[in-house]
């Protein structure tokens, strides 16, 4: 009997020595968590279309100003009539 | 055809855009730009560049390239007319009593006795421009209005734009108007060119293609100064509202800013000018109307003219020609 109790603490012993290695080198390899301030890896975003800015009007469609002009953006409504007609017939007689 | 009605400049301006697309997006960014370009050259806004620029004459000023481009075209423009187009004779434009905005003006009435007397104005032509550093001096006393050559840049560079979102593209603002493109299936545009003396009625009509028309008159923007009738066409030779043989000239020229210095320098000078006037430019062609309402017309504007008219040439007194 007393030969059995002193194998099974021998077992017990070898056993929980081995787990523990064994925990130690899963851990060991595991891909470690994210931690605060760590740079995120990259996402690739989906490209959202964005209006052209009122000021690139000044040299056209699309290019770079050299312009001073500062366009007021504010949702202001566009006083004045939108109709929809034949060609007009223009009138000159001097402003 | 879609259009787009409103005021600025102190005026009426019409936007018209091919093909209807029922979009206005468009006609919404060009009335934008117009309303901005304005804010710029206006000098009866103080906040204006221009309004900066007259206020610190004397000085070197940084200008934006827009008001760079179009005091080099001035400059050019008073060269080549030999002084007849000169957008520094405002000092003597508010002797004559235009002091404040046409629209404030009708409001106002009369607009009294002058305030002083016509002074020396220093040569415009002497105006120094940087183009590598975008400044400009002025001479000590120069006050500039751009008002009709901006208008015309303006008016071209926003129907450029709004040419853009369409086939064809018209910007008409009081009479100066800009065609980009051609409407329907190739047709020529159809201007009207107003009687002075009833505007409802035409003294002649226009078929034009990718053009600048304007018209620059006596008969428009009028007031009353101690009861003396004024006009805002002032004749730099005299500092005094000019007393012109043409009651309006029509110039049609392939940029606006042309066709704007162009018309002034021809009503200016009368008929002992536009014979220099006419080779110096061969591209503009020119339609005046004299106080007894004959049709003087330069020899190249008969390709724009609809009708059959009885048109006078310049060192003509009588007998018509076409």
């Amino acid at each position: 009997m007393k030969i059995f109790k002193f194998g099974l603490n021998i077992w017990i012993t070898i056993v929980s020595l081995l787990s523990f290695l064994l925990g130690w080198v899963a851990l060991a390899h595991a891909p470690k968590p994210l931690q605060s301030g760590a740079s995120l890896p990259a996402l690739s975003a989906p490209v959202i279309p964005t209006l052209e800015p009122l000021q690139s009007l000044m040299s056209g469609s699309g290019g770079n100003s050299s312009s001073g002009f500062q366009f007021d953006q504010s949702d202001q409504p566009f006083a004045g009539s939108f109709f929809s007609a034949p060609a007009p017939v223009f009138s000159s007689g001097g402003s | 055809m879609r259009m787009h009605e409103f005021r600025a400049m102190n005026t009426s301006v019409m936007l018209a855009l091919e093909p209807d697309t029922g979009s206005d997006e468009g006609l919404r960014w060009t009335q934008a730009f117009i309303e901005e370009c304005e804010s710029c050259f206006s000098r009866f806004l103080p906040a204006s560049e221009v309004s900066r620029l007259n206020a610190s004459a004397g000085e070197w000023t940084p200008v934006s390239a827009e008001l760079l481009d179009l005091l080099a075209l001035s400059k050019a423009y008073y060269q080549e007319t030999g002084g007849l187009f000169d957008p520094s004779v405002l000092p003597d434009l508010k002797r004559a009593g235009y002091d404040v905005s046409m629209d404030e003006m009708r409001k106002r009435g009369d607009r009294g006795g002058q305030t002083a007397e016509h002074a020396p104005r220093a040569d415009f032509g002497s105006i120094e421009l940087d183009t590598a550093a975008r400044r400009v001096r002025m001479p000590d006393g120069m006050q500039v209005d751009l008002g009709g050559i901006a208008k015309g840049w303006i008016v071209q560079e926003a129907a450029k734009r709004l040419r853009t979102y369409g086939k064809a593209a018209a910007v008409n603002a009081g009479g100066d108007m800009y065609f980009a493109g051609l409407p329907g299936d190739g047709t020529k545009w159809q201007v009207r060119i107003e009687n002075p003396w009833d505007p409802s009625h035409a003294a002649a009509m226009l078929e034009v293609g990718e053009v600048a028309v304007v018209t620059s008159s006596i008969s428009k923007r009028t007031w009353k100064q101690a009861g003396r009738a004024r006009h805002h066409i002032i004749d730099p030779r005299t500092g005094e509202p000019a007393e012109p043989e043409w009651v309006s000239v029509t110039a049609i020229a392939p940029d606006a800013d042309l066709a704007e210095a162009y018309a002034k320098a021809f009503l200016i000078g009368g008929r002992g000018e536009a014979t220099r006037l006419m080779l110096q430019r061969p591209r503009v062609a020119v339609l005046c109307i004299d106080p007894s309402g004959r049709l003087f017309a330069s020899s190249n504007s008969k390709e724009y003219l609809r009708d059959d008219h009885q048109l006078f040439q310049f060192n003509q007194n009588e007998s018509p020609h076409g």
